[in-house]
């Protein structure tokens, strides 16, 4: 059975679809709107754009790769391809590795399927302490439950791979809080490989869900095609300039693309958001472009157990808990949310940290190997502000993340809970993702070594797969981007619509934050632009 | 090239501990920008390479050994090593530029004779270098006090091990079965 890629038989049909990487001569194009970025924002406005009858273009500096593509289920050729800067994306200092993905789709082509609602704690802190209107818990709840039917969001009803079994057990041992985690999938196969790009359409990222419909409904897709600057004219934008990028989708090929547009929606995601901004010397009279970009930083602990695991088969995530979410003291230290990442293996043996006879071992016991991931929610507490992106000469983004001692206080924590959670479940040996980790075999015995451990960048592994905010939202212009429906503060025709918007982290995996967001926005610009587009046909 | 040029100011250990107390992804390498003075190389990748240079290859040659240990089969291990380098040069050359300089600046760190014997403790130039005296330099960063050398060391060997986990022999070590039989097959049918 071959899969059906979905673009074949669209481009076949008729589908809008360009590969700038193609182009030999300088282009112009024009549209109603233009969406720069295909990702989980800008497929989900570019849907409900172009259904309201409005001529859509979008842009995206990834290749086009399919599920024609995906059927080798190889992880290597996935983060060449599919992922910003090929997974060596990090902060400026090197600190914390940066997982975000390139392509058509965005990172919703190579993300986990995870599909949380923005909590309610979070929502209530946004409208209390940044001026957010308008997203209380009731307000967002019909957006929502509109996409949670449109992508097809339900909790897994499959029982959770080994590798999720671990935390399942730990907390039913522990008392702790857990959940079942509820996916964008449909029809899917329990294989694991989300990650490197759903093989058989089931995964209902931007790719295969809201781009097509987008494409039938005579939107335009441009490929291969890196924004460089947005020119303004007084309080508009007026058009942008892009390049086109060569077949491998690394160096400019050469050729400039130019379009114009009644409004230009910004979808990049955070970083690439802020430094596209930047560079275009974007109005920002209160020095908000970049500000408060939050990353929802992750520390891992490893359990060696006595069962097969074989983590890199099964839906990656399935079983969460928000036992340490919203309750503590957060004036000593963040909460955050326990998870499993899938085992896959270059990943796994990449952050892993060991060297020699140690990495020998680390891969020898790979298959019995659990992972336990504390997703840290940055940007409720003073010592939490979040990082600033910049941009260098040629204006490529920069990401100063400063790691505060309130933050370690949280890794820690987080680590101490992760091991006991290991060891509850019967781990035979755990290890912190840390230069100083040994393997400890008792919790009794793990305990005291978290306690001593050095509290430090590099020695402790930090990474992130969420990168949000840089673009505020919220009413208050002295404090943010835009307004809260994404309209931005200065600029009449220009808003964001995506995860840069957040004025914090989400305190869960961000997708379905963004969607729901994303939706109402899109629709309340699409009534904004909609008459003129009517008269003007 | 940078390793002459360099202020010699660069070259002291102690100044190393004064510079990296301010501050490298998946490759930990930003810290070499921020810290080392100097601007990177301007020679031409290795022929058949986009991004490293002849002494480059030497260098992670020496490395890969010392990193993967067992798991790098004696057999063949000159193609495994190709193969490995081939995936590095492949990732340097898909990082942005801030990142590219920080690379070329921790390879000409530790490639220029004054700065590799100062801050490696290896001696003796990468090509003649066994196994345990890599292994003892990767240690040495390992277990620095100084954070730059830490960060090194994170990008050193996240390159190479991220490197042959993308090969088939890398992911064979790792006791991966393959892709998932019964999804593979299907998709893979003609
Ligand atoms: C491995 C991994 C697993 C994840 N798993 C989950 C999960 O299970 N659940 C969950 O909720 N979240 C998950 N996430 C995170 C989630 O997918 C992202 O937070 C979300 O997709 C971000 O949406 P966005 O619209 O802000 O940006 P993105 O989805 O990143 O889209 C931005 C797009 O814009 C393009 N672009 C940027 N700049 C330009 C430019 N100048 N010109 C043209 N194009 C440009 C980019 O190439 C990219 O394709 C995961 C992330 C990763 C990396
Ligand atoms: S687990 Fe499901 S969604 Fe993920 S790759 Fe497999 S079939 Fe696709």
């Amino acid at each position: 059975m071959a899969i059906n890629d979905i673009y074949t038989d669209g481009i076949a049909s008729g589908w809008d679809v360009r590969d700038a990487s193609t182009f030999t001569a300088p282009v112009t194009l024009e549209a109603d709107v233009v969406i720069i970025g295909t990702g989980a924002g800008g497929g989900t406005t570019a849907e409900i754009l172009a259904q309201a009858g409005l001529k859509v273009l979008m842009l995206e500096e990834g290749p086009l790769k399919t599920a024609a593509n995906f059927k080798d289920m190889n992880e290597g050729r996935a983060y060449a391809e599919l992922y910003q800067e090929a997974t060596g994306r990090a902060t400026s200092d090197g600190a914390i590795a940066i997982l975000q993905g390139r392509s058509v789709g965005g990172t919703t082509t190579v993300n986990w399927t995870s599909s949380f609602r923005t909590p309610p704690e979070t929502l209530k802190h946004w409208a209390d302490a940044h001026g957010v209107k308008d997203w209380s818990a009731e307000a967002s709840k019909p957006w929502f439950d509109n996409r949670t039917e449109r992508l097809g969001i339900a909790p897994w009803a499959a029982p959770p791979n080994a590798n999720n079994a671990v935390l399942q057990r730990a907390c039913e041992k522990l008392g702790w809080e857990h959940h079942v985690i509820p996916r964008n999938v449909r029809g899917c196969w329990n294989s694991g490989y989300c990650g490197y790009g759903c093989p058989v359409n089931a995964k209902q990222s931007m790719l295969v869900s809201t781009i097509p419909e987008a494409l039938k409904a005579k939107g335009t897709l441009v490929h291969h095609l890196s924004v460089r600057k947005l020119v303004f004219t007084g309080d508009k934008v007026t058009s942008l300039h892009a390049v086109a990028l060569d077949s491998s989708c690394v160096r400019p090929a050469g050729v400039t693309v130019t379009v114009r547009a009644r409004h230009f929606v910004v979808a990049g995601g955070a970083i690439n958001n802020p430094a596209l901004l930047l560079r275009s010397n974007t109005p920002d009279p209160h020095g908000r472009i970049g500000q408060r970009t939050f990353l929802h930083p992750v520390v891992l602990t490893y359990a060696v157990m006595p069962e097969a695991i074989d983590g890199w088969y099964g839906a990656p995530q399935s079983v969460a808990s928000d036992h340490f979410q919203w309750q503590g003291d957060f004036d000593k230290s963040p909460g955050f949310k326990l998870e499993v990442p899938p085992i896959n293996p270059l990943l796994t043996a990449a952050l892993f940290g060991r060297i020699g006879g140690e990495l020998a071992d680390g891969l020898a016991n790979m298959k019995n190997l659990n992972a336990m991931l504390a997703l840290v929610r940055d940007g409720f507490h003073d010592q939490s502000v979040g990082g600033t992106v910049k941009i260098d000469d040629a204006g490529n983004p920069i990401l100063d993340y400063e790691i505060t001692d309130y933050l370690f206080a949280g890794f820690k924590q987080a680590l101490l809970r992760m091991t006991e959670a290991q060891f509850a479940a019967g781990a035979a040996r755990v290890t912190p993702a840390h230069l100083d980790g040994v393997w400890a075999t008792s919790w009794a015995e793990a305990k005291p070594q978290l306690e001593a451990l050095a509290y430090k960048k590099f020695r402790l592994a930090v990474a992130t797969a969420h990168i949000m905010g840089g673009c505020a939202m919220g009413e208050d212009a002295k404090q943010s981007v835009v307004k809260s429906d994404g309209a931005h503060h200065q600029i009449e025709n220009l808003s964001v619509i995506d995860g840069s918007v957040f004025p914090t982290s989400i305190g869960a995996n961000p997708q379905l934050s963004i969607y729901a967001l994303a939706a109402r926005n899109a629709t309340a610009l699409a009534a904004r632009l909609k008459p003129a587009a009517a008269l003007a046909a | 090239m940078t390793q002459r040029t360099a202020p010699a100011t660069a070259l002291h250990r102690r100044d190393f501990l004064k510079l990296s107390a301010g501050s490298a992804a998946l490759l930990s390498v930003g810290a070499f920008t921020a810290t080392l003075a100097g601007c990177a190389s301007h020679q031409p990748p290795a022929k058949g390479y986009r991004f490293l240079r002849p002494q480059d290859l030497v260098l992670f040659t020496a490395l890969a050994p010392a990193v993967l240990g067992s798991t790098l089969p004696e057999q063949d291990r000159a193609k495994h090593i190709e193969a490995i380098l081939m995936s590095i040069d492949a990732t340097a050359t898909r990082v942005l530029l801030p990142t590219q300089k920080a690379l070329y600046q921790l390879f000409d760190l530790l490639n220029g004779g004054l700065t590799r014997r100062l801050t490696t403790g290896v001696a003796q130039p990468w090509a003649e270098t066994t196994p345990a005296q890599a292994e003892a330099f990767l240690l040495r960063w390992q277990s620095s006090s100084i954070s730059l050398f830490n960060a090194g060391y994170r990008g050193l060997i996240k390159f190479i091990t991220g490197a042959w986990m993308g090969t088939e022999a890398g992911l064979k070590a790792a006791g991966y079965p393959g892709p998932y039989q019964p999804m593979f097959n299907v998709v893979n049918a003609a």
